[in-house]
Protein backbone atom coordinates (compact mmCIF):
# COMPACT_ATOMS: atom_id res chain seq x y z
CA UNK A 1 0.00 0.00 0.00
CA UNK A 2 2.65 2.16 0.93
CA UNK A 3 4.17 1.48 -2.33
CA UNK A 4 1.35 2.89 -4.46
CA UNK A 5 1.32 6.30 -2.23
CA UNK A 6 4.95 6.57 -3.06
CA UNK A 7 4.79 6.13 -6.87
CA UNK A 8 2.05 9.03 -7.49
CA UNK A 9 4.32 10.96 -5.13
CA UNK A 10 7.21 10.66 -7.00
CA UNK A 11 5.98 11.12 -10.41
CA UNK A 12 4.85 14.40 -8.84
CA UNK A 13 7.61 15.50 -8.21
CA UNK A 14 9.63 14.58 -11.12
CA UNK A 15 6.97 16.46 -12.95
CA UNK A 16 6.61 19.40 -11.19
CA UNK A 17 10.68 19.79 -11.54
CA UNK A 18 10.47 18.78 -15.05
CA UNK A 19 7.80 21.74 -15.70
CA UNK A 20 10.08 23.91 -13.53
CA UNK A 21 12.72 23.36 -16.18
CA UNK A 22 10.68 24.15 -19.05
CA UNK A 23 9.38 27.13 -17.24
CA UNK A 24 12.96 29.09 -16.24
CA UNK A 25 13.92 28.17 -20.33
CA UNK A 26 10.60 30.45 -21.50
CA UNK A 27 11.69 34.07 -21.19
CA UNK A 28 9.29 36.15 -18.91
CA UNK A 29 8.35 39.75 -20.46
CA UNK A 30 7.38 42.79 -18.68
CA UNK A 31 5.75 45.91 -20.57
CA UNK A 32 6.89 48.89 -19.26
CA UNK A 33 5.28 52.12 -19.94
CA UNK A 34 7.56 54.53 -21.94
CA UNK A 35 4.88 58.12 -22.16
CA UNK A 36 4.27 59.25 -18.60
CA UNK A 37 1.44 61.34 -20.55
CA UNK A 38 -0.02 58.38 -22.09
CA UNK A 39 0.89 59.96 -25.38
CA UNK A 40 0.52 57.54 -28.31
CA UNK A 41 3.52 56.62 -29.97
CA UNK A 42 5.21 53.68 -31.68
CA UNK A 43 8.95 52.84 -30.71
CA UNK A 44 11.42 52.79 -33.75
CA UNK A 45 14.88 52.32 -32.17
CA UNK A 46 16.72 51.44 -29.93
CA UNK A 47 20.84 51.83 -28.63
CA UNK A 48 22.48 52.01 -25.52
CA UNK A 49 24.94 54.42 -25.33
CA UNK A 50 28.38 54.38 -23.46
CA UNK A 51 27.24 56.02 -20.46
CA UNK A 52 24.55 53.11 -20.59
CA UNK A 53 21.27 54.84 -20.63
CA UNK A 54 18.51 53.13 -23.09
CA UNK A 55 17.55 55.55 -26.08
CA UNK A 56 14.56 55.06 -27.83
CA UNK A 57 13.60 56.95 -31.11
CA UNK A 58 9.94 57.07 -31.07
CA UNK A 59 7.13 58.74 -33.12
CA UNK A 60 7.04 61.37 -30.38
CA UNK A 61 10.60 62.34 -30.26
CA UNK A 62 13.51 60.91 -28.23
CA UNK A 63 13.03 59.13 -25.05
CA UNK A 64 15.99 57.90 -22.42
CA UNK A 65 15.98 55.53 -19.73
CA UNK A 66 18.25 56.05 -16.36
CA UNK A 67 16.88 53.58 -14.50
CA UNK A 68 13.83 54.48 -12.96
CA UNK A 69 11.66 54.97 -16.07
CA UNK A 70 11.37 56.56 -19.14
CA UNK A 71 12.29 60.27 -19.78
CA UNK A 72 11.12 62.67 -22.77
CA UNK A 73 14.49 64.40 -24.06
CA UNK A 74 13.17 67.94 -24.48
CA UNK A 75 15.24 69.71 -27.47
CA UNK A 76 15.46 73.27 -27.35
CA UNK A 77 17.85 73.50 -29.89
CA UNK A 78 15.81 72.42 -32.27
CA UNK A 79 12.10 71.43 -33.02
CA UNK A 80 12.92 69.08 -36.18
CA UNK A 81 14.09 65.68 -34.42
CA UNK A 82 9.94 64.86 -33.91
CA UNK A 83 9.27 61.86 -34.76
CA UNK A 84 12.69 60.10 -34.51
CA UNK A 85 12.72 56.76 -37.12
CA UNK A 86 16.01 55.38 -36.30
CA UNK A 87 19.33 55.99 -33.81
CA UNK A 88 22.83 54.50 -32.90
CA UNK A 89 25.35 55.20 -30.37
CA UNK A 90 28.31 57.35 -30.71
CA UNK A 91 31.99 55.71 -30.32
CA UNK A 92 32.60 58.56 -27.75
CA UNK A 93 29.57 58.42 -26.13
CA UNK A 94 26.38 60.00 -27.41
CA UNK A 95 23.90 58.66 -30.09
CA UNK A 96 23.26 59.76 -33.43
CA UNK A 97 19.80 59.79 -34.49
CA UNK A 98 17.43 60.92 -37.74
CA UNK A 99 13.80 61.49 -38.14
CA UNK A 100 11.27 60.63 -41.57
CA UNK A 101 12.04 64.26 -42.47
CA UNK A 102 15.29 63.93 -43.69
CA UNK A 103 17.06 65.50 -40.01
CA UNK A 104 20.01 63.85 -38.92
CA UNK A 105 21.41 65.39 -35.38
CA UNK A 106 23.86 64.19 -32.65
CA UNK A 107 23.06 64.41 -28.87
CA UNK A 108 25.71 64.73 -26.90
CA UNK A 109 26.56 65.76 -23.53
CA UNK A 110 23.65 67.13 -23.56
CA UNK A 111 22.95 69.20 -26.80
CA UNK A 112 21.82 68.57 -29.79
CA UNK A 113 23.31 69.61 -32.84
CA UNK A 114 22.15 69.35 -36.55
CA UNK A 115 24.57 67.30 -38.68
CA UNK A 116 25.08 69.18 -42.05
CA UNK A 117 24.89 67.38 -45.10
CA UNK A 118 26.90 69.33 -47.71
CA UNK A 119 24.87 70.47 -50.40
CA UNK A 120 22.52 67.23 -50.40
CA UNK A 121 19.23 68.58 -49.68
CA UNK A 122 18.17 65.08 -47.01
CA UNK A 123 14.39 64.87 -48.00
CA UNK A 124 14.18 61.29 -47.22
CA UNK A 125 13.22 59.34 -44.12
CA UNK A 126 16.42 58.29 -42.49
CA UNK A 127 16.00 54.04 -42.27
CA UNK A 128 19.37 53.10 -40.48
CA UNK A 129 22.47 54.67 -39.33
CA UNK A 130 25.79 52.61 -38.81
CA UNK A 131 28.72 54.02 -37.25
CA UNK A 132 32.32 52.63 -37.90
CA UNK A 133 35.21 52.38 -35.49
CA UNK A 134 36.82 54.93 -37.11
CA UNK A 135 33.47 57.15 -36.72
CA UNK A 136 32.31 57.21 -40.02
CA UNK A 137 28.67 57.89 -40.14
CA UNK A 138 26.49 55.64 -42.67
CA UNK A 139 22.92 56.71 -43.18
CA UNK A 140 20.26 54.35 -44.88
CA UNK A 141 18.43 57.12 -46.93
CA UNK A 142 14.77 56.22 -47.80
CA UNK A 143 15.03 57.59 -51.35
CA UNK A 144 17.89 59.26 -52.06
CA UNK A 145 20.58 56.34 -51.32
CA UNK A 146 23.67 55.98 -48.74
CA UNK A 147 24.62 59.01 -47.07
CA UNK A 148 29.16 58.53 -45.57
CA UNK A 149 29.80 61.50 -43.37
CA UNK A 150 33.27 61.53 -42.52
CA UNK A 151 34.14 64.49 -40.37
CA UNK A 152 33.49 67.37 -42.72
CA UNK A 153 33.45 65.49 -45.87
CA UNK A 154 30.02 64.34 -47.36
CA UNK A 155 29.27 61.82 -49.92
CA UNK A 156 26.23 60.39 -51.19
CA UNK A 157 25.83 56.99 -53.35
CA UNK A 158 23.39 55.99 -55.41
CA UNK A 159 22.33 53.47 -58.06
CA UNK A 160 24.60 55.86 -60.28
CA UNK A 161 27.36 54.64 -58.13
CA UNK A 162 26.14 50.75 -58.32
CA UNK A 163 23.61 50.67 -55.82
CA UNK A 164 20.77 48.74 -57.02
CA UNK A 165 18.17 51.12 -55.77
CA UNK A 166 18.36 54.17 -53.63
CA UNK A 167 15.42 53.53 -51.27
CA UNK A 168 17.76 51.36 -48.05
CA UNK A 169 15.94 50.21 -45.04
CA UNK A 170 18.93 49.85 -43.14
CA UNK A 171 22.83 49.67 -42.76
CA UNK A 172 25.09 47.79 -40.49
CA UNK A 173 29.05 47.26 -39.89
CA UNK A 174 30.34 43.49 -39.83
CA UNK A 175 33.27 42.94 -37.54
CA UNK A 176 35.30 42.72 -40.25
CA UNK A 177 34.68 46.73 -41.45
CA UNK A 178 32.54 45.53 -44.14
CA UNK A 179 29.28 48.05 -44.69
CA UNK A 180 26.13 46.09 -45.55
CA UNK A 181 23.10 47.80 -46.67
CA UNK A 182 19.36 46.03 -47.32
CA UNK A 183 17.33 48.04 -50.12
CA UNK A 184 14.87 47.27 -52.58
CA UNK A 185 17.10 46.07 -54.77
CA UNK A 186 18.06 43.20 -52.46
CA UNK A 187 21.64 42.77 -50.09
CA UNK A 188 24.30 45.19 -50.91
CA UNK A 189 28.28 44.40 -49.65
CA UNK A 190 30.40 47.09 -49.76
CA UNK A 191 34.15 46.28 -48.83
CA UNK A 192 36.67 48.31 -47.93
CA UNK A 193 34.66 51.57 -47.39
CA UNK A 194 37.01 54.25 -49.15
CA UNK A 195 36.07 52.44 -51.84
CA UNK A 196 33.46 54.07 -53.88
CA UNK A 197 32.57 51.19 -56.45
CA UNK A 198 32.75 48.43 -54.62
CA UNK A 199 29.08 47.85 -54.04
CA UNK A 200 28.59 44.01 -54.20
CA UNK A 201 24.90 43.31 -54.94
CA UNK A 202 22.74 40.13 -54.00
CA UNK A 203 19.75 39.29 -55.05
CA UNK A 204 16.82 36.25 -55.63
CA UNK A 205 19.24 35.18 -58.58
CA UNK A 206 21.53 34.60 -55.50
CA UNK A 207 19.41 32.78 -53.20
CA UNK A 208 17.73 35.70 -51.46
CA UNK A 209 14.11 34.93 -50.62
CA UNK A 210 12.95 38.11 -51.38
CA UNK A 211 14.60 41.52 -53.03
CA UNK A 212 13.43 43.51 -50.47
CA UNK A 213 15.50 43.86 -47.81
CA UNK A 214 14.58 45.35 -44.86
CA UNK A 215 16.50 44.42 -41.55
CA UNK A 216 20.23 43.74 -41.20
CA UNK A 217 22.39 42.29 -38.34
CA UNK A 218 26.47 41.83 -39.26
CA UNK A 219 27.49 41.42 -35.84
CA UNK A 220 28.67 38.20 -35.86
CA UNK A 221 31.76 36.84 -37.03
CA UNK A 222 31.26 35.21 -40.41
CA UNK A 223 27.18 35.20 -40.98
CA UNK A 224 24.90 37.95 -41.78
CA UNK A 225 21.33 37.93 -40.72
CA UNK A 226 18.68 39.48 -42.95
CA UNK A 227 15.07 39.82 -42.66
CA UNK A 228 12.94 40.30 -45.96
CA UNK A 229 9.74 42.07 -46.39
CA UNK A 230 8.17 38.39 -47.69
CA UNK A 231 10.45 35.99 -47.55
CA UNK A 232 11.14 35.78 -44.02
CA UNK A 233 14.78 35.54 -42.32
CA UNK A 234 17.60 34.28 -44.43
CA UNK A 235 21.15 33.74 -42.80
CA UNK A 236 24.29 34.70 -45.57
CA UNK A 237 27.58 32.97 -45.02
CA UNK A 238 30.08 35.18 -46.88
CA UNK A 239 32.45 32.67 -46.32
CA UNK A 240 30.46 30.03 -49.10
CA UNK A 241 28.38 32.83 -50.36
CA UNK A 242 25.19 30.85 -49.59
CA UNK A 243 22.33 31.89 -48.17
CA UNK A 244 20.11 29.68 -45.56
CA UNK A 245 16.74 29.75 -44.87
CA UNK A 246 15.81 28.02 -41.73
CA UNK A 247 13.08 25.85 -42.39
CA UNK A 248 10.56 27.43 -40.06
CA UNK A 249 10.49 30.11 -42.94
CA UNK A 250 10.70 28.69 -45.84
CA UNK A 251 6.82 28.69 -45.91
CA UNK A 252 6.72 32.33 -44.36
CA UNK A 253 3.63 34.41 -44.92
CA UNK A 254 3.39 36.42 -41.78
CA UNK A 255 5.11 39.93 -42.71
CA UNK A 256 7.34 41.63 -43.47
CA UNK A 257 11.20 40.92 -40.74
CA UNK A 258 10.86 44.21 -38.75
CA UNK A 259 13.68 43.70 -36.24
CA UNK A 260 16.88 41.25 -35.97
CA UNK A 261 18.68 40.09 -32.57
CA UNK A 262 21.48 38.18 -32.89
CA UNK A 263 22.06 36.44 -29.45
CA UNK A 264 24.83 33.72 -28.84
CA UNK A 265 23.79 30.27 -30.05
CA UNK A 266 20.25 32.01 -31.36
CA UNK A 267 18.57 34.73 -33.56
CA UNK A 268 15.18 36.67 -32.27
CA UNK A 269 13.41 38.08 -34.97
CA UNK A 270 10.64 40.45 -35.13
CA UNK A 271 7.78 40.56 -37.19
CA UNK A 272 5.27 42.51 -38.11
CA UNK A 273 2.21 41.29 -36.80
CA UNK A 274 3.25 37.74 -34.97
CA UNK A 275 5.51 38.64 -32.44
CA UNK A 276 8.95 37.37 -32.26
CA UNK A 277 10.49 33.88 -33.47
CA UNK A 278 13.06 32.30 -31.72
CA UNK A 279 15.41 30.50 -33.92
CA UNK A 280 18.04 28.20 -32.28
CA UNK A 281 20.94 27.70 -34.54
CA UNK A 282 22.77 25.95 -31.71
CA UNK A 283 22.26 23.89 -28.82
CA UNK A 284 18.59 23.17 -28.91
CA UNK A 285 18.79 23.98 -32.58
CA UNK A 286 14.59 24.59 -32.18
CA UNK A 287 12.30 27.38 -33.27
CA UNK A 288 9.78 29.09 -30.73
CA UNK A 289 7.40 32.16 -31.21
CA UNK A 290 6.53 34.52 -28.49
CA UNK A 291 3.17 35.41 -29.07
CA UNK A 292 0.19 35.49 -27.49
CA UNK A 293 1.18 33.47 -24.69
CA UNK A 294 3.56 36.31 -23.65
CA UNK A 295 1.16 39.25 -25.06
CA UNK A 296 2.92 39.67 -28.27
CA UNK A 297 0.21 38.30 -30.50
CA UNK A 298 -0.44 40.77 -33.34
CA UNK A 299 2.35 43.24 -31.79
CA UNK A 300 4.81 44.65 -34.46
CA UNK A 301 8.04 44.13 -33.20
CA UNK A 302 9.97 47.21 -34.56
CA UNK A 303 13.61 46.68 -32.94
CA UNK A 304 15.51 44.71 -29.85
CA UNK A 305 18.47 45.69 -28.19
CA UNK A 306 20.63 43.38 -25.44
CA UNK A 307 21.95 45.98 -23.27
CA UNK A 308 25.39 45.85 -21.39
CA UNK A 309 23.87 43.60 -18.38
CA UNK A 310 22.01 41.25 -20.87
CA UNK A 311 18.58 42.30 -20.70
CA UNK A 312 16.63 42.61 -23.54
CA UNK A 313 14.65 45.39 -25.29
CA UNK A 314 11.95 45.00 -27.59
CA UNK A 315 10.28 48.32 -28.97
CA UNK A 316 7.12 47.96 -30.39
CA UNK A 317 4.33 49.56 -30.82
CA UNK A 318 0.90 49.18 -33.00
CA UNK A 319 -1.33 52.30 -32.76
CA UNK A 320 -1.52 53.54 -29.67
CA UNK A 321 -0.32 50.60 -27.76
CA UNK A 322 3.51 50.90 -26.65
CA UNK A 323 5.54 48.39 -24.94
CA UNK A 324 8.95 48.02 -23.78
CA UNK A 325 10.29 44.21 -22.74
CA UNK A 326 12.47 43.42 -20.39
CA UNK A 327 14.06 39.77 -19.76
CA UNK A 328 13.93 38.41 -15.94
CA UNK A 329 17.09 36.96 -15.09
CA UNK A 330 16.88 33.32 -13.91
CA UNK A 331 15.76 33.53 -10.40
CA UNK A 332 12.90 35.81 -11.81
CA UNK A 333 13.82 38.97 -10.70
CA UNK A 334 13.50 42.08 -12.86
CA UNK A 335 16.95 42.95 -14.54
CA UNK A 336 17.41 46.43 -12.73
CA UNK A 337 19.85 49.49 -14.34
CA UNK A 338 22.06 51.40 -12.89
CA UNK B 1 0.01 47.65 -106.27
CA UNK B 2 0.69 44.26 -104.55
CA UNK B 3 4.05 46.54 -103.24
CA UNK B 4 1.39 49.07 -101.90
CA UNK B 5 -0.64 46.23 -99.90
CA UNK B 6 2.42 45.18 -98.65
CA UNK B 7 3.59 48.22 -97.35
CA UNK B 8 0.30 49.25 -95.82
CA UNK B 9 -0.17 45.77 -94.14
CA UNK B 10 3.50 46.25 -92.56
CA UNK B 11 2.72 49.95 -91.29
CA UNK B 12 1.09 49.25 -88.07
CA UNK B 13 4.01 47.28 -87.23
CA UNK B 14 6.59 49.66 -88.07
CA UNK B 15 4.86 52.87 -85.98
CA UNK B 16 3.60 53.25 -82.65
CA UNK B 17 4.09 50.24 -80.12
CA UNK B 18 6.30 47.69 -81.98
CA UNK B 19 8.89 50.60 -82.91
CA UNK B 20 8.64 52.13 -79.46
CA UNK B 21 9.26 48.70 -77.87
CA UNK B 22 12.00 48.11 -79.72
CA UNK B 23 13.66 51.76 -79.75
CA UNK B 24 14.31 51.87 -76.44
CA UNK B 25 11.94 53.04 -73.35
CA UNK B 26 8.69 53.75 -73.48
CA UNK B 27 6.03 55.18 -71.58
CA UNK B 28 2.84 54.01 -70.87
CA UNK B 29 -0.66 55.84 -70.56
CA UNK B 30 -4.20 55.46 -69.55
CA UNK B 31 -7.06 57.94 -68.95
CA UNK B 32 -9.79 55.52 -68.76
CA UNK B 33 -8.58 52.56 -66.09
CA UNK B 34 -11.06 51.59 -63.92
CA UNK B 35 -11.01 51.54 -60.13
CA UNK B 36 -14.28 49.93 -58.09
CA UNK B 37 -14.05 50.00 -54.57
CA UNK B 38 -16.63 47.37 -52.19
CA UNK B 39 -17.31 47.56 -48.70
CA UNK B 40 -18.86 44.92 -47.48
CA UNK B 41 -20.23 45.95 -43.79
CA UNK B 42 -22.63 43.58 -41.54
CA UNK B 43 -25.55 45.37 -43.08
CA UNK B 44 -24.83 46.51 -46.42
CA UNK B 45 -22.64 46.05 -49.34
CA UNK B 46 -22.03 49.35 -51.46
CA UNK B 47 -20.23 49.28 -54.94
CA UNK B 48 -19.32 51.88 -56.72
CA UNK B 49 -17.00 52.33 -59.42
CA UNK B 50 -14.23 55.22 -61.85
CA UNK B 51 -13.91 54.96 -65.31
CA UNK B 52 -11.58 57.68 -64.66
CA UNK B 53 -8.37 56.42 -63.59
CA UNK B 54 -5.53 58.31 -65.18
CA UNK B 55 -1.92 56.41 -64.95
CA UNK B 56 1.15 56.39 -66.44
CA UNK B 57 3.98 53.66 -66.45
CA UNK B 58 7.63 54.70 -67.41
CA UNK B 59 9.31 51.27 -68.20
CA UNK B 60 12.93 52.76 -68.18
CA UNK B 61 12.97 53.05 -64.80
CA UNK B 62 9.60 51.30 -63.59
CA UNK B 63 7.96 53.98 -61.94
CA UNK B 64 4.68 54.95 -62.29
CA UNK B 65 1.67 57.38 -61.01
CA UNK B 66 -1.94 56.69 -60.86
CA UNK B 67 -4.42 58.99 -59.92
CA UNK B 68 -8.46 59.35 -59.50
CA UNK B 69 -10.80 61.76 -58.96
CA UNK B 70 -12.91 61.26 -56.14
CA UNK B 71 -16.33 62.64 -57.94
CA UNK B 72 -15.96 60.41 -60.61
CA UNK B 73 -17.02 57.53 -58.70
CA UNK B 74 -20.39 56.47 -58.99
CA UNK B 75 -22.81 53.54 -57.90
CA UNK B 76 -23.20 53.33 -54.34
CA UNK B 77 -27.16 51.94 -53.14
CA UNK B 78 -28.77 55.96 -53.28
CA UNK B 79 -27.75 59.45 -54.59
CA UNK B 80 -27.80 59.85 -50.83
CA UNK B 81 -24.96 57.74 -50.20
CA UNK B 82 -23.18 58.77 -53.05
CA UNK B 83 -23.35 62.34 -51.63
CA UNK B 84 -22.09 61.50 -47.59
CA UNK B 85 -19.49 59.64 -49.65
CA UNK B 86 -18.17 62.68 -51.37
CA UNK B 87 -18.99 65.10 -48.63
CA UNK B 88 -18.74 63.56 -45.55
CA UNK B 89 -16.48 60.49 -45.45
CA UNK B 90 -13.85 61.29 -48.39
CA UNK B 91 -14.41 64.91 -48.02
CA UNK B 92 -13.98 65.81 -51.89
CA UNK B 93 -13.66 69.40 -51.98
CA UNK B 94 -10.78 69.47 -49.56
CA UNK B 95 -9.02 66.49 -50.66
CA UNK B 96 -10.15 65.77 -54.72
CA UNK B 97 -8.15 62.97 -55.81
CA UNK B 98 -6.94 60.04 -54.52
CA UNK B 99 -3.11 59.01 -56.08
CA UNK B 100 -0.28 56.58 -55.76
CA UNK B 101 3.48 56.84 -56.77
CA UNK B 102 6.03 54.40 -56.93
CA UNK B 103 7.95 52.02 -58.24
CA UNK B 104 7.66 48.90 -59.57
CA UNK B 105 10.16 46.54 -57.82
CA UNK B 106 10.31 43.16 -59.47
CA UNK B 107 11.62 42.96 -62.96
CA UNK B 108 9.88 43.26 -65.59
CA UNK B 109 10.60 43.08 -69.29
CA UNK B 110 8.30 45.01 -71.41
CA UNK B 111 10.01 43.94 -74.50
CA UNK B 112 8.44 40.60 -74.37
CA UNK B 113 4.87 39.70 -73.98
CA UNK B 114 4.02 38.07 -70.48
CA UNK B 115 2.37 38.35 -67.40
CA UNK B 116 3.53 39.26 -64.66
CA UNK B 117 3.25 39.37 -60.77
CA UNK B 118 5.03 42.25 -59.79
CA UNK B 119 4.83 44.58 -55.89
CA UNK B 120 4.29 48.31 -56.66
CA UNK B 121 5.97 49.80 -54.31
CA UNK B 122 4.56 53.72 -53.10
CA UNK B 123 2.94 56.44 -51.84
CA UNK B 124 -1.21 56.07 -51.34
CA UNK B 125 -2.86 59.64 -50.65
CA UNK B 126 -6.04 59.20 -49.81
CA UNK B 127 -8.18 61.57 -48.13
CA UNK B 128 -5.28 63.97 -48.12
CA UNK B 129 -3.27 61.54 -45.64
CA UNK B 130 -0.17 59.40 -47.75
CA UNK B 131 0.56 55.72 -46.28
CA UNK B 132 3.40 53.67 -47.86
CA UNK B 133 2.15 50.84 -49.00
CA UNK B 134 3.89 47.29 -50.78
CA UNK B 135 0.34 46.40 -53.32
CA UNK B 136 0.79 42.97 -55.56
CA UNK B 137 -0.86 42.99 -58.77
CA UNK B 138 -0.53 41.85 -62.40
CA UNK B 139 0.95 43.30 -65.17
CA UNK B 140 0.68 41.65 -69.33
CA UNK B 141 2.75 42.68 -71.47
CA UNK B 142 0.47 42.69 -74.53
CA UNK B 143 0.82 43.55 -78.26
CA UNK B 144 -1.25 46.48 -77.63
CA UNK B 145 -0.14 48.01 -74.36
CA UNK B 146 -0.05 46.88 -70.16
CA UNK B 147 -2.76 45.20 -68.90
CA UNK B 148 -3.09 46.01 -65.14
CA UNK B 149 -4.53 44.32 -62.34
CA UNK B 150 -4.66 44.15 -58.74
CA UNK B 151 -6.82 44.09 -55.49
CA UNK B 152 -5.77 45.40 -52.40
CA UNK B 153 -7.42 46.88 -49.29
CA UNK B 154 -7.99 50.60 -48.26
CA UNK B 155 -8.21 50.66 -44.07
CA UNK B 156 -10.29 53.91 -43.64
CA UNK B 157 -8.23 54.68 -40.34
CA UNK B 158 -5.25 54.59 -41.51
CA UNK B 159 -6.44 57.73 -44.44
CA UNK B 160 -8.24 59.24 -40.87
CA UNK B 161 -11.59 58.71 -42.94
CA UNK B 162 -13.69 58.81 -40.13
CA UNK B 163 -16.83 57.04 -39.93
CA UNK B 164 -20.21 58.06 -37.54
CA UNK B 165 -20.76 55.21 -34.92
CA UNK B 166 -24.00 55.15 -36.39
CA UNK B 167 -23.25 53.75 -39.47
CA UNK B 168 -20.30 51.69 -38.15
CA UNK B 169 -22.67 48.44 -39.15
CA UNK B 170 -23.03 49.74 -42.77
CA UNK B 171 -19.72 50.75 -43.70
CA UNK B 172 -16.74 48.17 -43.69
CA UNK B 173 -13.67 49.65 -41.97
CA UNK B 174 -11.63 48.21 -44.68
CA UNK B 175 -12.40 49.22 -48.40
CA UNK B 176 -11.58 46.08 -50.85
CA UNK B 177 -10.06 48.27 -54.31
CA UNK B 178 -9.97 46.81 -57.66
CA UNK B 179 -7.73 48.08 -60.09
CA UNK B 180 -7.68 47.32 -64.14
CA UNK B 181 -6.46 49.17 -66.98
CA UNK B 182 -4.53 49.49 -70.21
CA UNK B 183 -2.14 51.57 -70.40
CA UNK B 184 -1.18 52.21 -74.67
CA UNK B 185 2.50 53.35 -74.74
CA UNK B 186 3.87 56.28 -76.17
CA UNK B 187 6.25 57.53 -77.42
CA UNK B 188 8.34 60.14 -75.63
Amino acid sequence: MRVYFKLPFLLSILLITAVSGLQAQIPFFKSVQVSKTGVPLKINGICQDNDKFIWLATTDGLYRYSGGGFEKIVLKETTEPADVSSIAPLPDGGVIFGNRKGGIFKFLNGVVRAIPTGSLVVHSSIGGIAVSPQHEIFVALQGQGLLKIAGDKIENFTTQDGLPDNYLYDVAIDPKGNLWIGSDGGLTKWSGLESKNAFQNFTTVNGLPDNIVRRIDASAENSIGIGTEEGGFVIYYPGTNTFFIPEFFREWSKGSITSILKLENEYWIGTQRDGIVDYEFKGYKRTRQFTKNLGFEGVLVNCMLKDHEGNIWIGSGVNCTCRLERKLNSNGNLMEHN
Amino acid sequence: MIRILFMLLWLPLLSGFNKSLTSGPVVFKTTKGSVSLVSDAPLEVIKADSKELRGVIDTSNHTFAFTVAIVSFKGFNSPLQREHFQENYMESHLYPVATFTGKIIESVSFSKNGIYEVRAKGVLSVHGVKQERIIKGKVEVTSTGIVLNSEFKVVLEDHEIKIPRIVHQKIAPEISIIIEALLLPETR
